[in-house]
C-alpha cells in the first residue's frame, strides 16, 4: 500500500473515530465490546503503561494507546495499519502464522476472535483511546562515575605499610598481609618444616610428590637460600609448565572435542595445548602471550623469527578456536554468533575479569558494558574467521603450518612420485598401444560381429512390432509371451511402479513358473527375454522336462526400473510344433521380466556361425556404438553398407563378409574409413579400463609399479595443521536487540570497552579486523590485564585469590581482601616485564607461603575462610596429582611431552568408550579432554567442566573418591608394584619404613611402624606377610588423607 | 536399626520398603531410628549447613520427593503416539496450510497422515495410536501435555535444552538443581542417577552439575550400548576382593586417618574425607543389593515384560529406577532411543514403542500399587516432535514447536490431556508449555521455588530456567 493510501485511511479512520457518524460509532461499538476487552485480558499485562511502570514491558510495544497500537514497537514492524491486516503486525502475531512471533505467547486466541481483529483493522481500526506516550528515555551509563569502581582504576604502586613485628617479612608483600593480621590482632602462623615446604612447593610448581633424594638434599641443606635453590631448579623443570600451563589451560577451558552436539575430534588442539606448556616453560612475557593468543597471527614478527616461532603464534589463536561449539544448529546466523559470544565470554572473563557476555541481550545489569560495546567487540570477532563455515556439520578453520624443512622434504618426495608416476605411465600407454594395435588389426571381424549385433536387436524389435501387429506371416515364426501371462506358478503379476506401462513377471522369493507355449512349426528357435535387473538373478530354464539351460536370466540392466528394459539372447533350442511347457526356477525372485520371444533360426544363418573367438567385447561394444551412430550419420565411412546396418531382413551371406573383409584390407591411409579405424575418439578408442584387457604379467608388473608408488606417497611428510583463526570479511555488526539478529538496532563500530578506553573509539582500519589493535589494548594500560593475572598466580599458589572471584573483577564479583597488595603485585608484575617467574620466585620467597597451615581455634573462630591469611591452606590434591602421584610413586610414570593420543581422524566423531591411553602412563596433562565424556577419574576430582572459564577448580571429598580409591585399577596397579618390593623381604621393619618413604617421603614412627607390623601379621596370621598383605598397606598409605592433602 | 541395612546382603529378614520403616518409626520404634536414618552423614561437618549431602527444607510444602525421568531419544513423533489429529488423517498427501518454521533441520514436502490407527482409552477418553495400548490403558493415572514445545532443532541442543534449559551453554542439569535444592534424601546412595544415558548429543552435559558443586552431578549408570545386566556406578566394582578385607584396610586406613586429623586440629575436609571412605562402603553394599532383583516376584518381572527379550532390557532399568527411587533416590532416569525416524518411521515407531510401552505401564502400575506414586513424580518427554509433514512418505523431520509429553504421581492431575496443538499439530497453540514451563513446574512440585531457587556463579545469580519459566498450574492436583 502506497503512503499516501494508509495516510488517506488512517485521516478516514481518524474521521469515523471523532465524527460521531453513525459508522463510527458502530466501529467505537465494535471496538469496545469485542476488541478491548481481548487487549485488556490478553494483552496488557505486558504491552500497557502498568507493565511499563513494573518493569515488564515487553518489546518496547505498548497496545493500550491509539497511537501507540499503530506504531511501533522494537521490532520496527507497524502493530495496527489502519485497513490492512496483511501490513499489521499484532494481526499477523495474533494469527499464530509465524512461529517465532506467537502472540499470546501461552495461548492462541479463539479463531473468531481473531476474525474480529481481522475486521476491526479491515475498518480502519476505530480506536477512541487518547493519549501520548513519553519518548522513551535510554538509561545511559555515566562512564565517568563508572571508571571509579576499583578495578578500573590504574594501579599505582602502594608503599608497604609499617608493620611492629619487623622480623617476620621476608618481601614487601608480606607487610601488606603483616599489617592487615596486627591490626585485627592476629599472628601469622609459625614457619613450616622444610618437608613441609618441600613437598608443598615441588606439588605446586611441578605437579609432583619430591623425590626422596630431593627431600634428602633440602634437608641437607642448611644454606640460607637453600629453598630458592629449590624453587629455581623447579622452575626449571619442564614439569613447571606441565603444571601451570595446566592452570591456564583451565582459564582457556582446552579441549580436544567440541562437545554438544555431533562431537568431533580436535585432533589438532594439542599444539596449542604444547604451545602453553612450552609458554610457561619458556617464561614468555605475559602481555605477548595475551597478545599471541589474541592475534598471533597478526603480529609483527620479531627480528630473525624462527619458523617454529612463528607456528606457535598462529598456534596461539587456537584460545579462541578450541572453545565448546555446537557444530549442529541449523540456524547458521545463530551458530556464528554464539561462537562469537563465546569467544568474547572467555577473553573477557580471562584476560579482564568482565562478564561480557551479559551484555548480548540487553545492556549489563551490572557492570558498565553497553550492548553497544558488546557489538563493537563482536564486531571484531565477526570479521575474523573461526569457522570455514556454519552448516550442519559446521567445520572449524585450520592453518596448515609450513616450513621450509617440510617443503624441501616434501618436493624431494614429489619428486619420487613424479618419477614414479612417468614409469607408471609409459608403462601403461606402452602395454595399451600393443592391446589396441592388436585389435586394428581385426577391424573387420569388430565391425561385422556389430553388424550382426545390431541387426539381430533390431530384427527382434520388428518382430516384436510385426506380431503385434498381428501379422499373419511373422507369427508363422516367431512367438511373442507377456511374461506375467505365465501358465501356472507362484510368481505374480506387476503392472505399477517396476511394471508400470508394460506389465511384468516379478516374485517376492524362489519363483518357478511354467508357460504352455503352442509352437507352429518345429525347428530350432531363439529364446530373447526382455527384463530390467539391477542385480543378476540367474534361473534354470527346462523345456519339456528336460534341463535346456542352468544359467538364464543372468545379465544386469542397472536397475529395476522400466527404462532399463532389455532383449537379451537366453537360449538357442529345438521346439517340437504344438504345445512346449518352459519352466523357469529361480532360487531367489525373479528379474523384472516383461516379455518372450522366440525366434524360428533360419537354417542357413551365417551370422550365427561367425566367430568371434578372437575378439574383444570392449572393442565389440566400441563398434556397436559406432553402428549406433553410423545410424544416423549419413557421411559415416561405413555408408558403403548402409542397408545392411539399416535394414535387418535384408540377409548376409557368404559372401557379404568375404567382401568387407576384402574391403578392410585394401584400405590406404587417406581413406575416411582408416581415419575412422585408428582415430583416438574412434571404435578402437583406447578404452577406460583398459588395463583389464592387460596380460597377467603385465597385470602383475602395473600391480607392482603402483605399490611402489603408493609406498613414495607415504613417505611424503603431510603438512601439519593447528587450530586458528585468521582475517576474515571485515564488517560492524549492528546491536541485536534481545539478542536476536533478527531485529537489530543501532550500529556498533569495531571498538573496545568505552569504561577503559576514555578517548574517541579507536576505530579499527577497513581492512582488518582490529583484533591486532584489541590485543595491543588489552596489554597496555588496561588496568585490568595485569590485576587479573597477579590475582591467579596468587591463587594457584594460595589456593585462593586475593580476589576471591578470579574470573569476575565486575560489581558481582567479590572484592580484594587485599586491595594494595593486589595492586603492589600488579605493579611489580608489569615493571618485571610480565615475566611469571619472578611473580613466582617472589611470592614463594615470601613469609605468607612459609607459613604453615597450623589450625589455631581462636583465629578460625574469627576468621574460617582465612581472609587474612593467617596460615597457609591446606588442600587436596587436583585430579592430575592424583593420578601422576600415584603413578609415578608406583614406577610407571612416562614423563615426556606427547603430541595426540586420540587414535581419531581430523573431525572424526569421538565416542565416550574406554580409551587405551587412560589405563596408560603418560602424565594427565597430556590426556585427551573429551567435553561431555571426561575421564571419568578426573571428573570424581573435580576435573571441572572443560566447557567454561575455570579460574578456580573445586576441590570437594565425596564417596566416588573414596570408591575409586578402593576399587581402581590405577590405585591396586600401583600398590602393587610397591608390595612387590617389599614382598619377600626378611626385615618386616625395614620394608615398612621403606613402604613409607617410598608412598608419604618420610619415614615412620616408632608406633607407625608396630602399627603396619602388625597388620600386616594379622592379614597373613603368619610372620612373613604375604604379597596380598604389603598391597592391602600400601594401598591403605596411599589412600590416606597424608597422602592426598598437601599442608 | 542401622540405615540401609535393610538392602544390606547376608541378613535374612525380608527386604522392607523405606518408606514401611519410616512408618514404623513414625509409630514405635522412636525417633532414634528416624534420626540415624536422616542424619548419620551429618558427622564431619560442623552443621547440616555445611554438609552439601544433608536433606534440606523445600521453600514451600513438597508435593513429590522423587521423579523417574522415562526419555525417549532422537524426538517422539507426537501426532503417531498421543496427539491425534483428524485433520491430518483427512489431508494426507496434500500441501501444509499454514508457515513452515524459519529455521528446520531438514527439507520437508506434503502433510503426511500417521499410518496407524488411533483409538480412545479410559474414562477421561484419551486418543492413543495403537503402538502404546498398555501406556493407553493406564490414560486415567496420567497427565498428558500436548503442546510441549522448545526452542531448538537440533538434537544436542534440545536434549539439553530439556535436562539443563539451555541449548547454547553448558549449564547444570535439571536432577543437580533439585539435589541442590534438597540435599539426598538416602545418605548411603548418590541423590542423581541415570541409566544407560547417550554419550552423543550433548553426553555427560545432559546430567551434569556444571558450576554446582560436583555432588551433585548425575552418576552414570551404564552406557547406550552397555546390556542393562551388567550396568554398574562407576568404581563400585570390587573386582573380586571381599568386603571383609576391604572392611580390615578400611579400619586401619581410618586409623592413619585420624592420627593425622589428631595431629592437625580441626579440619572438615580432612574429617569429611575419613567420612567418605565408611560411605562408599555402605554404598558398595547397598546399591549392588538394589541393582540385584532377585527378590522380585515373577509375576513382578513380568509386570515389566522382563519375560520378553524385545522389553527385558527397558523394563530391567525401569525396575531398578522402582528400587532406586524407592531407596530415596531423588531423580532417576532411564533412557530409550531410538526414535529418530526421518524415514522408515512405521516400523521405527512401532519397534522402539514396543520395547517401553510394556515396561512403563509396568512401573506405573507396580509405582500406584505400592503407594510410591503419592509422592514420586514419573514425567514421559523427548528432545523435539516430529512434523506431521513427510521427508518421503514414511518419515518426519525434527519438529520442536510441538511435541507431547506425560506425567504421572505426585501432585499431578490424573486423567486430563492440557493443551493442544493447531489441526495438523505442526505447533503447539494452546496453553502452549516450553521446556522452561515444564522446569518451573516439576521445581514447585519438589516445593520449590524456581526463581529463588539460584546458585552464584562467575558473580552471577543463575538459576534451571535462567530468566524464564511458567508454572503450569493448570495441570497440578
Amino acid at each position: 500500500m502506497s503512503q499516501i493510501a494508509k495516510t488517506i485511511l488512517s485521516i478516514f479512520a481518524g474521521i469515523l473515530a471523532t465524527m460521531g457518524s453513525v459508522e463510527a460509532n458502530e466501529g467505537i461499538d465494535f471496538f469496545e465490546k469485542k476488541i478491548r476487552p481481548v487487549l485488556i485480558k490478553r494483552c496488557y499485562k505486558c504491552h500497557s503503561a502498568e507493565s511499563e511502570k513494573k518493569g515488564k514491558l515487553k518489546g518496547k510495544l505498548r497496545l493500550d494507546l491509539r497511537d501507540s497500537i499503530r506504531s511501533q514497537g522494537e521490532s520496527g514492524l507497524i502493530s495496527i495499519a489502519p485497513g490492512n491486516p496483511d501490513e499489521s503486525n499484532l494481526y499477523r502475531a495474533i494469527s499464530y502464522l509465524d512461529s517465532e512471533l506467537l502472540m499470546p505467547p501461552k495461548s492462541r486466541l479463539e479463531k473468531s476472535v481473531i476474525n474480529d481483529f481481522k475486521r476491526w483493522i479491515e475498518m480502519g481500526a476505530p480506536d477512541p483511546r487518547e493519549g501520548k506516550l513519553k519518548q522513551n528515555i535510554s538509561n545511559s551509563i555515566d562512564f565517568e562515575k563508572a571508571k571509579k569502581f576499583w578495578s578500573f582504576r590504574q594501579p599505582k604502586n602502594p608503599i608497604a605499610p609499617s608493620v611492629k613485628n619487623t622480623s617476620w617479612a621476608r618481601e614487601d608483600l608480606d607487610l601488606f598481609i603483616l599489617d592487615k593480621l596486627e591490626k585485627s590482632h592476629l599472628k601469622p602462623a609459625p614457619k613450616a618444616d622444610k618437608r613441609t615446604l618441600i613437598r608443598r612447593a615441588t606439588y605446586d610448581l611441578t605437579g609432583l610428590p619430591p623425590t626422596i633424594e630431593e627431600v634428602q638434599n633440602f634437608l641437607n641443606d642448611e644454606s640460607s637460600d637453600a629453598f630458592q635453590k629449590v624453587v629455581d631448579r623447579l622452575l626449571a623443570s619442564p614439569h613447571y609448565g606441565e603444571k601451570w600451563g595446566r592452570h591456564w589451560l583451565d582459564v582457556a577451558r582446552y579441549a580436544d572435542s567440541n562437545g554438544l552436539d555431533e562431537n568431533l575430534a580436535y585432533v589438532n588442539a594439542f599444539r596449542y595445548r604444547n604451545y602453553v606448556i612450552n609458554a610457561f616453560n619458556h617464561d614468555k612475557p605475559y602481555d605477548r602471550f595475551v597478545r599471541e593468543q589474541i592475534a598471533g597471527d597478526l603480529l609483527k614478527p620479531p627480528k630473525n623469527e624462527s619458523e617454529t616461532e612463528q607456528h606457535a603464534r598462529k598456534i596461539a589463536t587456537g584460545f579462541l578456536s578450541v572453545g565448546a561449539k555446537m557444530l549442529a544448529e541449523d540456524d547458521g546466523r545463530k551458530m556464528e554468533m554464539d561462537i562469537i559470544d563465546e569467544q568474547l565470554d572467555t577473553l573477557g572473563r580471562a584476560f579482564m575479569g568482565m562478564t561480557l557476555g551479559c551484555a548480548r541481550c540487553h545492556d549489563h545489569k551490572f557492570d558498565p558494558i553497553p550492548t553497544k560495546d558488546y557489538y563493537a567487540l563482536a564486531g571484531i570477532f565477526k570479521s575474523t574467521q573461526t569457522m570455514d563455515n556454519h552448516k550442519v556439520v559446521a567445520q572449524w578453520h585450520e592453518t596448515e603450518l609450513k616450513s621450509s624443512e617440510l617443503l624441501n622434504k616434501q618436493s624431494k618426495v614429489d619428486k619420487e612420485i613424479n618419477h614414479q608416476k612417468q614409469v607408471l605411465d609409459q608403462f601403461k600407454t606402452r602395454t595399451s598401444k600393443a592391446i589396441v594395435e592388436e585389435a586394428r588389426s581385426h577391424a573387420a571381424d569388430y565391425f561385422i560381429q556389430a553388424l550382426i549385433d545390431i541387426r539381430k536387436n533390431a530384427l527382434i524389435e520388428y518382430t516384436v512390432k510385426q506380431i503385434e501387429n498381428n501379422s499373419e506371416d511373422i507369427q508363422k515364426d516367431n512367438v511373442l509371451i507377456e511374461a506375467e501371462d505365465f501358465t501356472r506358478g507362484n510368481g505374480l503379476s506387476s503392472k505399477e511402479g517396476y511394471g508400470e506401462g508394460i506389465g511384468i513377471l516379478i516374485s517376492s522369493g524362489p519363483t518357478n513358473v511354467e508357460f504352455d507355449i503352442n509352437i507352429p512349426k518345429a525347428g530350432a528357435y531363439q529364446l530373447y527375454m526382455r527384463y530390467a535387473a539391477q542385480q543378476s538373478r540367474p534361473g534354470k530354464l527346462f523345456v519339456n522336462e528336460n534341463l535346456i539351460n542352468n544359467q538364464v536370466t543372468t545379465k544386469t540392466t542397472g536397475t529395476w526400473y522400466p527404462d532399463s528394459q532389455k532383449w537379451h539372447l537366453e537360449s538357442t533350442l529345438d521346439l517340437k510344433g504344438g504345445s512346449n511347457i518352459f519352466k523357469f526356477d529361480w532360487t531367489t525372485p525373479t528379474p523384472h521380466i516383461d516379455k518372450l520371444l522366440l525366434i524360428k533360426s533360419s537354417s542357413n544363418n551365417l551370422e550365427d556361425s561367425f566367430d568371434t573367438k578372437h575378439l574383444n567385447k570392449v572393442f565389440s561394444n566400441q563398434w556397436i556404438q559406432q553402428l549406433t551412430l553410423a545410424k544416423k550419420n549419413t557421411k559415416s565411412p561405413l555408408n558403403k553398407w548402409r542397408e545392411l546396418i539399416d535394414n535387418p531382413l535384408k540377409t548376409i551371406g557368404k559372401n557379404t563378409i568375404k567382401d568387407i573383409q576384402e574391403e578392410f584390407a585394401k584400405i590406404r591411409k587417406n581413406d575416411p574409413l582408416y581415419k575412422l579405424i585408428h582415430e583416438e575418439i574412434g571404435p578402437f578408442k583406447t578404452p577406460k579400463d583398459v588395463e583389464k584387457l592387460f596380460t597377467e604379467n603385465s597385470k602383475n608388473k602395473l600391480k607392482q609399479l603402483q605399490v611402489e608408488l603408493s609406498v613414495i606417497k607415504k613417505r611424503r611428510p603431510q603438512t601439519p595443521k593447528a587450530m586458528a583463526v585468521r582475517e576474515g570479511k571485515v564488517q560492524d555488526l549492528k546491536v541485536h536487540l534481545r539478542g536476536d539478529y533478527m531485529t537489530q538496532g543501532e550500529l556498533a563500530p569495531r571498538g573496545y570497552l568505552r569504561v577503559i578506553t576514555n578517548q574517541k573509539i579507536n576505530n579499527p582500519s577497513k581492512k582488518s579486523s582490529g583484533r591486532n589493535e584489541f590485543a595491543h589494548w588489552l596489554t597496555k594500560d588496561n588496568p585490568l590485564t595485569a590485576r587479573v593475572m597477579v590475582n591467579r598466580i596468587w591463587l594457584w599458589h594460595f589456593g585462593q585469590g586475593i580476589v576471591r572471584t578470579p574470573d569476575n573483577f565486575g560489581k558481582l564479583g567479590i572484592r580484594p581482601t587485599h586491595p594494595k597488595l593486589l595492586d603492589w603485585l600488579a605493579f611489580k608484575f608489569v615493571k618485571n616485564n610480565w615475566s611469571i617467574k619472578q611473580m613466582h620466585r617472589i611470592i614463594m620467597n615470601s613469609a605468607a607461603y612459609h607459613m604453615s597451615s597450623k589450625y589455631e581455634e581462636g583465629y578460625y573462630a574469627i576468621d574460617p575462610d582465612n581472609k587474612l591469611w593467617w596460615r597457609f591452606n591446606r588442600r587436596r590434591l587436583q585430579a592430575e596429582e592424583v593420578r601422576d602421584s600415584l603413578l609415578i610413586t608406583g614406577n610407571s610414570i612416562e614423563l615426556g611431552m606427547q603430541s595426540q593420543l586420540m587414535q581419531y581422524n581430523p573431525r572424526q566423531y569421538v565416542s565416550q568408550n574406554e580409551h587405551p591411553y587412560f589405563s596408560g602412563s603418560t602424565r594427565t596433562v597430556y590426556l585427551p579432554v573429551i567435553r561431555s565424556g571426561t575421564f571419568d577419574v578426573l571428573q570424581a576430582f573435580d576435573f571441572g567442566d572443560p566447557a567454561v572459564i575455570q579460574g578456580q577448580r573445586s576441590s570437594t571429598v565425596g564417596a566416588a573418591q573414596a570408591l575409586f580409591m578402593m576399587n581402581h585399577n590405577i590405585v591396586t596397579k600401583a600398590s602393587t608394584r610397591l608390595a612387590m618390593q617389599s614382598n619377600g623381604n626378611p626385615n618386616i621393619g625395614g620394608a615398612t619404613v621403606q613402604l613409607y618413604e617410598d608412598i608419604l617421603r618420610r619415614k615412620p614412627n616408632e608406633q607407625e611402624t608396630q602399627r603396619a607390623i602388625k597388620f600386616l601379621k594379622e592379614e597373613e596370621a603368619s610372620e612373613q606377610p604375604s604379597l596380598q598383605a604389603w598391597k592391602s598397606l600400601a594401598q591403605v598409605l596411599l589412600s590416606s588423607n597424608e597422602f592426598m592433602f598437601i599442608d | 536399626m542401622k540405615k540401609g541395612s535393610f538392602i544390606c546382603s547376608g541378613y535374612d529378614t525380608p527386604p522392607i520398603s523405606r518408606r514401611e520403616m519410616l512408618k514404623k518409626s513414625s509409630v514405635g520404634f522412636g525417633s532414634l531410628a528416624l534420626a540415624g536414618l536422616l542424619g548419620e552423614e551429618a558427622k564431619g561437618y560442623s552443621s547440616d549447613k555445611e554438609n552439601p549431602l544433608a536433606s534440606r527444607k523445600p521453600h514451600f510444602k513438597a508435593k513429590a520427593k522423587r521423579i523417574i525421568f522415562l526419555f525417549m531419544h532422537g524426538g517422539v513423533s507426537q501426532v503417531d503416539t498421543f496427539d491425534y489429529r483428524p485433520a491430518l488423517q483427512r489431508d494426507n498427501g496434500k500441501a501444509y496450510p499454514g508457515k513452515k518454521p524459519r529455521i528446520v533441520s531438514s527439507a520437508t514436502g506434503d502433510l503426511v497422515a500417521s499410518p496407524y490407527n488411533f483409538k480412545q482409552y479410559g474414562q477421561c477418553g484419551q486418543w492413543a495410536s495403537e503402538i502404546f495400548p498398555n501406556i493407553a490403558s493406564m490414560s486415567d493415572e496420567l497427565c498428558f501435555i500436548k503442546s510441549m514445545y522448545g526452542s531448538n532443532s537440533r538434537h544436542g541442543s534440545a536434549l539439553l535444552e530439556l535436562h539443563t534449559g539451555s541449548d547454547t551453554f553448558i549449564r547444570p542439569s535439571m536432577g543437580s538443581w533439585l539435589n541442590y535444592g534438597l540435599g539426598f534424601e538416602n545418605q548411603d546412595l548418590p541423590g542423581y542417577i541415570t541409566f544407560k544415558p547417550t554419550g552423543t548429543h550433548g553426553g555427560m552435559n545432559a546430567w551434569s552439575s556444571a558450576f554446582l558443586p560436583a555432588h551433585y552431578h548425575g552418576v552414570q549408570i551404564g552406557t547406550n550400548a552397555t546390556p542393562i545386566e551388567n550396568a554398574k556406578i562407576p568404581f563400585i566394582d570390587r573386582n573380586g576382593k571381599y568386603l571383609s578385607h576391604q572392611r580390615r584396610e578400611l579400619d586401619l586406613l581410618s586409623e592413619i586417618n585420624k592420627d593425622h586429623l589428631n595431629q592437625r586440629g580441626y579440619d572438615t575436609n580432612l574429617e569429611a574425607r575419613i567420612n567418605s571412605f565408611e560411605l562408599a562402603f555402605r554404598m558398595q553394599a547397598a546399591a549392588p543389593e538394589i541393582q540385584n532383583i532377585d527378590n522380585e516376584t515373577e509375576a513382578t518381572k513380568k509386570l515389566y515384560g522382563m519375560d520378553d527379550p524385545k522389553t527385558r532390557d527397558f523394563g530391567r532399568q525401569c525396575l531398578m529406577a522402582r528400587r532406586y527411587s524407592e531407596a530415596g533416590v531423588r531423580f532417576v532416569q532411564c533412557s530409550q532411543g531410538y526414535w529418530d525416524a526421518h524415514g522408515g518411521l512405521k516400523k521405527n515407531h512401532r519397534d522402539v514403542a514396543g520395547k517401553v510401552d510394556k515396561p512403563i505401564a509396568g512401573l506405573i502400575a507396580d509405582m500406584k500399587s505400592r503407594g510410591l506414586l503419592e509422592d514420586t513424580l514419573i514425567l514421559w518427554g523427548t528432545e523435539f516432535g516430529r512434523t506431521p509433514v513427510g521427508q518421503g512418505s514414511d518419515g518426519r523431520d525434527h519438529n520442536p514447536h510441538a511435541m507431547t509429553f506425560f506425567l504421572a504421581g505426585a501432585g499431578v492431575k490424573p486423567g486430563i490431556a492440557y493443551g493442544s496443538t493447531d489441526d495438523h499439530g505442526y505447533y503447539s497453540t494452546e496453553n502452549r508449555v516450553h521446556f522452561h514451563d515444564l522446569q518451573a513446574t516439576i521445581l514447585h512440585l519438589f516445593g520449590l521455588d524456581h526463581k529463588r531457587l539460584t546458585y552464584r556463579y562467575a558473580g552471577r545469580d543463575f538459576r534451571l530456567t535462567d530468566v524464564h519459566g511458567e508454572i503450569v498450574h493448570e495441570i497440578l492436583a
